[in-house]
């Protein structure tokens, strides 16, 4: 695994940039399709904005100015790229960010492309009924188990209140939980 | 209850023992979430995605050169005579009509153009368009929440155990 910084200074100083990204691609991509993946949960939808990101992040390596780390400031566009998406399929199809998610949970019963069973898909559905950021916070700090300071940097907030905000996330996915339980 | 013979000089938050059954429990009940996503990915996907990121941005391939239909050198022709035609063209027109200029687009149409996400901008982007002092001056739209909506959001949603930590 080629060090970030090594990374960083091969694809700004000019010295084969393409061969640097190749090594950037192909260290961060999975890592970035999750976290697009539980943001858009479709595959195909995840492929788009994983290539989008990938093109804006060579696009712009040269605005990095190395102030977070480096896999931070990816996933901050991977991030932003996956919100985006999400509100420009609303407003192309007319409708709310809401039901544009509703729409996407809903079809992961069909989704060949997801094998979860019935709590699973509980469990999506739970976190889909959390506010934006806290989704964030939620499936980031759950799945990928990212430190607070990291969440902190990608997403510009602070400790304090990320850790309050993981917290309302998990009373509010166990009550869900809770509340849908079929017997 | 009788008073300890010494005390260790420790502390803890305020509220620690009473928030703490709570606490417990809240992770406990964590516990039972599950612990994978249930998403899956089509076979060799990360294989091939490198290649499609690399033919969108027209990076050379790994697995083989493309040799063009037409070398450079005659593409190089046909563009010089192209270059030369539009050269004239725009020589013998300059006068004849006048061109749009930035000045003469709408500054409302530049909003709505904005606004409708067309610029495929995000973030991070405009922030380094901008030095602190510009971005000083924005008004964000959150400015535009009043207090009282802001405590009482704050209030439905805050976890006040937290606050006291």
């Amino acid at each position: 695994m080629v060090e970030e910084k090594e990374l960083v200074y091969n694809l700004q100083s000019g010295n084969n940039p393409d061969a640097a990204f190749r090594t950037l691609v192909s260290q961060y991509k999975e890592r970035l399709y999750w976290q697009i993946r539980k943001i858009v949960l479709n595959h195909d939808d995840t492929d788009d904005v994983l290539q989008n990101t990938f093109i804006k992040i060579f696009r712009n390596i040269n605005s990095f100015k190395g102030e977070s780390k480096l896999h931070t400031w990816m996933f901050r566009i991977a991030t932003n790229e996956a919100i985006t998406f999400l509100n420009l399929k609303a407003k192309k199809n007319n409708t709310s960010l809401e039901s544009v998610k509703d729409h996407a949970i809903k079809n992961l019963e069909s989704d060949v492309y997801f094998e979860g069973d019935a709590l699973q898909l509980k469990f999506q559905k739970a976190i889909a009924t959390l506010p934006q950021k806290q989704q964030l916070i939620f499936t980031m700090k759950y799945f990928d188990d990212v430190t607070y300071e990291e969440l902190s940097e990608i997403l510009e907030t602070s400790v304090g209140g990320l850790k309050s905000s993981y917290h309302i996330a998990v009373k509010k996915i166990t009550q869900y939980i809770k509340a849908n339980e079929t017997f | 209850m009788k008073q300890n013979k010494h005390t260790y000089g420790f502390k803890v938050p305020e509220t620690y023992f009473s928030d703490f059954d709570a606490r417990l429990f809240g992770k406990l009940e964590e516990e039972k979430l599950p612990t994978e996503t249930g998403f899956k990915i089509p076979e060799g996907y990360f294989e091939t995605v490198e290649e499609s990121v690399f033919e969108r941005l027209e990076l050379p391939s790994e697995k083989g050169k493309v040799i063009p239909l037409f070398s450079r050198k005659v593409w190089g022709y046909g563009a010089s005579v192209a270059a030369s035609a539009a050269l004239v063209f725009f020589v013998f027109n300059m006068n004849k009509t006048q061109p749009d200029s930035f000045d003469t687009v709408q500054f409302s149409a530049i909003s709505s153009y904005i606004e409708g996400e067309n610029l495929g901008l995000d973030i991070s982007e405009i922030e380094s368009l901008l030095n602190e002092e510009e971005i000083g001056t924005i008004q964000f739209e959150h400015d535009l929440v009043s207090q009282d909506v802001l405590e009482e959001y704050l209030l439905d949603n805050i976890d006040v155990s937290l606050l006291n930590q």
